[in-house]
């Protein structure tokens, strides 16, 4: 009697200790995937950026206006950092990127987007357009005077 | 931008007498003098989000020379809070494309400028230059800044913004370090941080968090700054 009373006692602290794992467990799940993007702040951009190409690549690619951002963190080096969230179908080449054991199961590779200021806008007049609406969504953000325009405008090519 | 000049021995005064009885014609040239300028960027707020970490930078100036020395995580990212990354190096031909984009976060810079011989400076410029000649690559280039990944990663405590700051401020022969111990207090860090980065290796000095470095150069005796800008 007294032996069936202890095993039944250990098979209830076994079995609590594996409800509370499970709890655990799910807590985080839960905890990390509500944490995940709900909590992210979500901004819709109102003019175009510019995307760098990844190392060093000398082509300018843009991201749209209207384009949602999910702000991801803020770096004390002054710069944001920000998930944009794309849907494919279709097989894309690729290769594989490794997460090698210095990086602590964390890896990640961002591009560097800029605003269309002066200097920039004119180098983007040398090498292709952009639509129309781009480019006044663009002078309106970001404050381009009359003068600026003008200053653009001479340095373009013959 | 607050722009430092020597008043002695930088201000050259030509004067040039004419003929008895014509006008006196005196010509005034003013030189900017070398200097260098470590930026210490304070804490800001966005979006009612605390950032106390800040982050610091060296700017020198010599002869038509004007260069921001600017590192820190600015490429790839790995680690527990991104902690670590590629060790990117952006330097800066415009200071005020680089002071304008640290006010634009709210955040206040503090300036704190060392008179140099020319000599000094183009040595803290020669430094930098070697750390660039070893570069893995040359990533961004643009009118105002050019952005190089450098051998050596970003780590938080042994090769950060401010660790970068003070290597180059020191080879100008100033004593910048002055009781390091005294100052090492990881202002910035939350408790938990700070237990993480007592697990980490140092620098000789200890001196990795941006105001601790404004703090050491508040208190230093022996190498005091010339001037102190705030730009915000």
């Amino acid at each position: 009697m007294t032996k069936k009373m202890f095993i039944n006692k250990r098979i209830i602290f076994w079995l609590a200790g594996l409800v509370l794992i499970y709890a655990s467990v799910l807590t985080f799940v839960v905890i990390n995937n509500v944490s995940r993007s709900p909590d992210m702040k979500m901004i819709k951009t109102k003019e175009p950026l510019l995307i760098e190409g990844p190392n060093g690549d000398e082509n300018y690619y843009v991201l749209p206006l209207g384009t949602t951002l999910y702000h991801d963190k803020s770096f004390p080096e002054g710069h944001d950092r920000y998930v944009v969230y794309l849907n494919h179908k279709g097989a894309i080449a690729h290769d594989e990127v490794p997460m090698k054991p210095e990086y602590g199961g964390s890896f990640i590779d961002p591009l560097w987007v800029s605003n269309i200021d002066v200097d920039t806008l004119k180098e983007i007049f040398k090498r292709f357009p952009l639509s129309k609406e781009d480019v006044v969504s663009a002078i309106k953000s970001n404050e381009i005077t009359r003068d600026d325009l003008a200053d653009i405008i001479r340095s373009l090519p013959e | 931008m607050a722009e430092s000049t020597k008043a002695s021995g930088t201000t050259q005064a030509a004067k040039t007498t004419g003929a008895p009885g014509k006008t006196t014609k005196i010509n005034q040239l003013v030189v900017s003098g070398a200097y260098m300028e470590l930026l210490v960027g304070g804490p800001y707020t966005r979006d009612k989000e605390e950032h106390l970490f800040g982050h610091a930078a060296l700017h020198v100036i010599v002869g038509s020379k004007d260069i921001t020395y600017d590192f820190g995580r600015y490429g790839k990212t790995w680690g527990t809070f991104d902690s670590e990354g590629e060790g990117v190096l952006n330097v800066w031909t415009s200071f005020k494309a680089y002071i304008s984009g640290e006010n634009s976060l709210g955040r206040t810079t503090t300036g704190f400028v060392y008179n140099l011989e020319n000599a000094k400076a183009e040595a803290v410029i020669a430094h930098f230059d070697g750390i660039v000649a070893q570069k893995k690559e040359l990533r961004k280039k643009t009118a105002t800044a050019s952005r190089y990944v450098l051998p050596a990663n970003y780590h938080p405590t042994t090769n950060n913004c401010t660790t970068v700051t003070i290597d180059g401020a020191k080879v100008s022969g100033k004593a910048i370090v002055q009781n390091p111990a005294q100052y090492r207090e990881m202002r910035g860090l939350s408790w938990t941080e700070r237990q993480a980065a007592r697990t980490q290796k140092w620098t000789q000095d200890g001196i990795f968090m941006p105001a601790d470095l404004q703090a050491m150069l508040e208190g230093n005796t022996e190498a005091r700054y010339d001037k102190k800008n705030v730009y915000k």
